[in-house]
């Protein structure tokens, strides 16, 4: 069974004149986007009209989330450069029209998170993004793209702050899965590819450094120790799930 | 004054649709009509004759709501809350993680009921218990039954 919103394909009818040139990924990976690169703003009210539709359209694009939520911090000042990745982003979708969210029945009753965080990757403030995505078997459920509040001084922290994120929703749908009555058949794993998150998870080393980020810290070791909600596990191979939300 | 509508989270469609996918359940998709019309009002509203139906002998009167009606702030409150009774009464739970969720689950009857507004989904292991709710429920609202889920 897959489920895709239709508004793919209306969306991409609405700009025919974009030319066909092959891309393989959401967002261009050796063009930084920057707030001000030196060019010239213009009218934003188009730029903030595709937002507002790609927004819509990561409903159901776990593939996009990061490419639309880094565009959206360029609605109120964007320039031909924040433009040019923004038809890019279109060109992807142009060639991935017809890709859904595909739901399995044959799949295990467990539930699996994925988190990572590109650390500093915000050029302007050198704030890092969380991400997560959560697989009810092998059924996408849940994803994010956030840009996270605070600077981190280090990728650990960076790392240690999205997994409190991706634990916090883990958390609420186990809750909701529980209420609906679906049992799972083992215990939720969250997976990160930082060792150091994955050992603060579990007993408090290096507490000098950590001590400014204590109540995440705090929020996952209790419901990893006292709860056994969760297992917190570092994820061995080379490319990962996550890696496909966050490029 | 109430006057918010919860939608259903993107997250809660999911996993419904991705459980009734592993099981092999049926989804049906229902809409009801005029739905903030059958909203009650507890507070006393009254408006401007409308436009075309001006009673010429007392133009000067105006028409007390019995109802809530669109435009009002609070009708999708008041919507919300008419739908949420007759819900509870068919013996559902509101569920305490995502409000526009309602479960039903007896003996071997599981029943899930999604509002976003006034587009509801209904799944559950029973055809013929969903069958009977659908019923009851048309017998509550006047609602249009959009059969097997294709667009939500």
């Amino acid at each position: 069974m897959v489920f895709s919103f239709p508004s793919t394909s209306i969306f991409v009818i609405c700009y025919p004149t974009l030319t066909c040139l092959e891309v393989c990924s959401p967002l261009s990976t050796s063009t930084p986007l920057k707030l001000n690169d030196g060019t010239a703003s213009f009218d934003n009210t188009e730029y903030r009209r595709i937002i507002g539709s790609l927004q819509y359209l990561s409903l159901t694009r776990p593939n996009i989330s990061f490419a639309v939520n880094k565009l959206s911090q360029f609605m109120h000042k964007p320039t031909p450069t924040h433009w040019a990745a923004t038809k890019r982003l279109l060109r992807y979708l142009k060639q991935t029209i017809f890709h859904g969210i595909q739901l399995i029945s044959h799949t295990h009753p467990s539930l699996t998170t994925f988190s990572d965080a590109d650390w500093a990757g915000n050029l302007d403030d050198r704030t890092s993004t969380s991400v997560y995505i959560i697989f009810l078997g092998s059924n996408p459920v849940s994803w994010s793209s956030k840009k996270q509040r605070a600077v981190a001084r280090s990728s650990t922290e960076a790392e240690y702050r999205a997994l409190a994120n991706a634990a916090s929703e883990t958390v609420w749908i186990h809750s909701l899965l529980h209420e609906l009555g679906f049992k799972l058949n083992t215990t939720p794993s969250l997976l990160c590819d930082n060792l150091g998150a994955t050992h603060l998870s579990h007993n408090p080393v290096h507490h000098s450094r950590m001590k400014h980020i204590q109540i995440d810290l705090h929020f996952v070791r209790d419901l990893y120790t006292s709860c056994s909600y969760i297992i917190i596990q570092k994820i061995i191979v080379n490319v990962t799930i996550k890696d496909a939300i966050i490029i | 004054m109430e006057t918010f509508s919860p939608v259903v989270k993107p997250a809660t469609i999911r996993i419904i649709l991705s459980i009734v996918v592993m099981n092999g359940w049926g989804l049906r998709q229902l809409d009801i009509n005029n739905a903030f019309l059958h909203g009650a009002l507890s507070e006393t509203v009254y408006m401007l004759q409308p436009p075309g139906f001006k009673d010429l002998s007392k133009p000067g009167h105006v028409c007390q709501l019995r109802k809530a009606i669109y435009g009002l702030k609070q009708a999708p409150w008041a919507w919300y809350s008419a739908l949420k009774t007759a819900i509870l009464q068919f013996g559902f739970k509101n569920s305490q993680t995502d409000s526009s969720l309602f479960i039903f689950r007896y003996t071997s009857i599981i029943c899930y009921f999604l509002v976003y507004v006034d587009d509801l989904v209904i799944t559950g292991n029973n055809s013929d218990f969903v069958n009977s709710i659908v019923k009851q429920l048309g017998c509550k609202f006047s609602l249009k039954d959009m059969g097997s889920l294709h667009y939500f």
